[in-house]
């Protein structure tokens, strides 16, 4: 899975990525979020562009949990941009538009 | 009986003889009178001829007592020779043998002063020689003084005039019945003596007392001018002592007998002949009437008995030959006809006499053989029909299931003709990959012709609907095509069914034929269609199409009007209401099954009537796109993608949109990582997944054989608990249950069986 990640000006991580959130792609997705964060310290908000990502399932939804608990211990938010409608079901459905900032 | 040939000719043969019989009665009649008439003038006639040779007799004596008187003339004037006149008188009476005697007498002292008795008497004696007897010249005698003597000469009045005695007995001589006749002895105008001759009459009365017509007739002999009876032979009466008596004696004597046709006697009827004769004496026989015709009447009967014989033995000799020439042929040729009309043709009848019947009998034998001959031509006939039966059979679909391949539908058809072939078929196939075609149809009329039109129209039929047209356009052409090409009038109702089998959708063409009975939602209805106008009217018809939409399990049943209008003994149409009924009421699963139900009530209806018209029925059932797909395989994580790429695959094969897939990509994830991280203890086991597409449902099955779990028994996460401090577990299935429109769990047979479906 391709996916790149970005540090503005102010701290905040972006990060952008293309495929499904799956049984065979989640943990890899996950895995590499922490890793930036941990590469670039300090990182305050979390910014998942999921203009590419085109499928969450729940193992997907589960990192995306651990990531909002790492995240929200330093103070940061996890915000998911540009998702596309079917995902912003799925999270609306299960209740992740609560804590997540999608837009 | 009486109406039989034989008893007519006997009949009609008893009554001309009964006619027969009166014409001979009314003849007999006549004839009876006739011969009355003829034995009264034959009685008259035998009398008559006895009464005239009585006359003859009576005649030549009084010739002879007027010769005597002549000679007695000669005598007294020219030789008064005594032997001379002796000889005279003996020549006179040797030539007449019926008279006594007789002789010349003249008056007292006339011819001797001396002599007071002169007379010349010549008889016949016992040796029949006539001698003289002079023995009555004497005192003793005195002629004169006699009877006949007294009564003659004072009535001899006239020369040649001869005058009768009274019948008297001759005490002196023989003493035997006899009348005198007696003419006068003249001598210039003045009588001198009288001649006398004896007639003898014992004869006479012998003759008259054997005239005896009948076994009782009797005579009466009488001289009326002395009112004295010569000879009765009345039976009833002493005879003898009446001789001599007036006849007033008689009982039944009456004066104007000539005038009376019969007289009435002791009860009995007789009939009187009287006879008068020359010397005034009169002579009656009297025939008892019963006797005069008893021959007559006894020869009549005889006739009749006769006649009556003869009819009867007519009547007998007809009814036997009549028995013979008529009932036995008869009785042969009932018999032929027999053994014909159970089908024994080669029976062959003899007959040679009468010729009638040698005629009809040969025409029966001829009979026989033309029927042989049409027999023959009936049944070759009827085997090309049975071929033609085949061949129009073979012609529709009748291999069921057609298409054993095809989950989607059902179908079953049959077709019963009336006569050998029909006018009704039925058909179906497929008119492209997912559109079947089934249909019914009526051709106007029965037998061959209907069945060639109709072999026509399903060929033109079947060739159109191949060609793709939409159902109303497909009408439309197949109803131009036969318009073009009849010119025999024909027409045809035709119900079409087209089915998109992938999705149940279906229309219906209904040209003119019955309403469909259709089975939606397990429920049996008569569907109302657009009705068209039969195919093969006008050219330019349009026709309008009724879509539905099919679901699993509904059932379309068309029929023809054979079926409906079947009819029984009591005139009744069996009816849509009774093939509804029918069709409700069945408990059979298969279609075969219950069409041969339903066709199975028509005939309890109908019973043994026989069929009038074709009956054709044609079932289908929608069973649905049952193209299910399965995919198993070892419950491992590693193989989720593999089952995926089939997943896609079944999502191409039913073109199931973006969305769709991601709910069901999304659920088969949850499910299928469920089933592999907890459904085997050890992680070793399988798992199979099918997918079935019923119309717009999406059905997947999730099947494992691990522990017995049902999901969907596990409680749903607070989606509003903290983020914090959430659970993990539970997600998966929740999202399952919100993804799906319908969700089942099941163990069976040891397997985990979770069934969702998707609307599409």
């Amino acid at each position: 899975m391709e996916i790149s990640f970005e540090k503005d000006l102010n701290s905040n991580l972006h990060v952008k990525a293309a495929g499904k959130l799956d049984i065979d792609t989640a943990a890899e997705y996950g895995m590499k979020i922490n890793d930036a964060i941990d590469d670039y310290s300090g990182t305050k908000d979390l910014f998942l562009d999921f203009s590419q990502i085109t499928y969450v399932a729940s193992i997907g939804l589960r990192v995306l949990l651990e990531l909002y608990q790492n995240v929200s211990k330093q103070g940061g938010s996890v915000n998911i941009v540009n998702v596309q409608a079917p995902v912003a079901e799925v999270l609306k459905m299960t209740g992740f538009d609560k804590f997540l900032k999608v837009s | 009986m009486f109406n039989t040939i034989k008893s007519k000719i006997t009949i009609i043969t008893v009554l001309m003889l009964l006619a027969l019989c009166i014409l001979l009665s009314a003849f007999s009649f006549l004839y009876l009178k006739t011969s009355k008439n003829l034995i009264i003038i034959g009685c008259s006639h035998s009398i008559a001829t006895l009464a005239q040779n009585i006359n003859k007799e009576i005649i030549r004596i009084e010739d002879n007592a007027k010769d005597l008187a002549l000679q007695g003339e000669m005598f007294y004037y020219i030789d008064k020779n005594r032997t001379t006149a002796e000889q005279v008188i003996i020549d006179l009476f040797e030539n007449y043998e019926n008279s006594l005697g007789g002789g010349i007498w003249f008056k007292p002292y006339l011819l001797r002063k001396d002599k007071k008795y002169f007379c010349i008497y010549a008889y016949r004696n016992k040796q029949n020689k006539v001698v003289i007897d002079n023995q009555f010249e004497t005192e003793d005698y005195n002629y004169p003084e006699k009877s006949w003597y007294v009564e003659i000469m004072p009535k001899l009045n006239e020369k040649n005039n001869v005058v009768w005695s009274s019948p008297y007995y001759e005490k002196e001589g023989s003493n035997t019945l006899m009348m005198t006749a007696g003419s006068g002895i003249y001598s210039n105008g003045t009588i001198v003596g009288l001649s006398t001759v004896d007639w003898e009459i014992s004869s006479i009365v012998k003759s008259v007392s054997e005239m005896k017509p009948t076994p009782n007739s009797f005579a009466l002999f009488a001289d009326i001018d002395h009112d004295y009876i010569i000879a009765s032979t009345d039976p009833n009466l002493n005879n003898d002592e009446l001789i001599g008596k007036s006849v007033k004696s008689i009982p039944w004597y009456k004066s104007n007998l000539k005038q009376v046709t019969y007289i009435t006697y002791k009860g009995h009827k007789y009939i009187p002949y009287v006879k008068t004769l020359d010397n005034g004496m009169i002579y009656i026989v009297v025939i008892p009437k019963n006797e005069l015709f008893a021959i007559l009447y006894r020869h009549v009967i005889a006739l009749f008995a006769v006649l009556m014989g003869i009819s009867l033995m007519i009547s007998a000799l007809l009814y036997l030959g009549l028995k013979r020439n008529i009932d036995k042929p008869i009785d042969k040729l009932t018999d032929i006809a027999n053994k014909i009309s159970h089908g024994d043709l080669n029976t062959e009848i003899r007959l040679e006499k009468p010729e009638e019947f040698a005629r009809l009998a040969s025409t029966f034998n001829r009979m026989a053989g033309d029927i042989k001959n049409i027999t023959k031509e009936r049944e070759r006939i009827e085997s090309e029909l049975s071929l033609a039966k085949t061949i129009q059979a073979s012609s529709l679909p009748n291999v069921f299931p057609p298409f054993p391949d095809k989950k989607e539908f059902d179908i079953f058809a049959s077709m019963t003709p009336a006569k050998e072939v029909g006018g009704d078929f039925y058909d179906f196939y497929f008119i492209d990959e997912n559109k079947f075609m089934f249909l019914i149809a009526d051709v106007s009329g029965k037998g061959v012709p209907a069945a060639l039109f109709m072999m026509t129209v399903k060929t033109l039929i079947n060739y159109i609907a191949q060609s793709g047209l939409e159902p109303s356009q497909m009408a439309e052409e197949i109803n131009r095509k036969i318009c073009s090409n009849n010119k025999q009038g024909f027409f045809v109702t035709v119900l079409f069914g087209i089915v998109d089998i992938s999705n149940g959708k279906i229309s219906f063409v209904n040209c003119g034929h019955n309403p469909p009975i259709i089975k939606q939602n397990g429920k049996y209805e008569y569907k109302n269609l657009n009705s068209n106008i039969v195919l093969g009217a006008f050219d330019n018809a349009k026709f309008e199409v009724d879509e539905m939409q099919l679901n699993v399990g509904d059932e379309i049943i068309i029929y023809t009007d054979g079926i409906t209008e079947a009819v029984n003994d009591k005139d009744e149409l069996y009816g849509e209401e009774r093939l509804l009924n029918s069709v409700i009421n069945s408990k059979e699963a298969t279609l075969e099954e219950k069409v041969s139900e339903y066709r199975e009530d028509v005939k309890i209806f109908t019973q043994n009537y026989p069929q009038s018209d074709d009956m054709t029925m044609l079932v289908f059932k929608y069973t649905g796109s049952d193209d299910t797909k399965i995919y198993a395989n070892d419950a491992k994580k590693e193989n989720y993608k593999d089952f995926l790429n089939w997943l896609y695959g079944v999502f191409d094969s039913n073109d199931i949109a973006q969305d769709k897939r991601f709910k069901l990509e999304l659920v088969s994830e949850e499910i299928y990582t469920n089933i592999a991280s907890y459904a085997y203890t050890d992680n070793i086991g399988k798992i199979c997944i099918e997918t079935t597409k019923e119309n717009n449902k999406f059905i997947m099955r999730f099947i494992d054989w691990g522990t017995p779990y049902n999901p969907l028994e596990r409680p749903d996460p607070d989606v509003n608990f903290p983020p914090e401090s959430r659970e993990q577990g539970g997600l998966g299935i929740f999202i399952v249950k919100n993804s799906v429109d319908e969700i089942s769990y099941e163990y069976k047979d040891g397997k985990n069986i979770l069934s969702v479906s998707l609307y599409l």
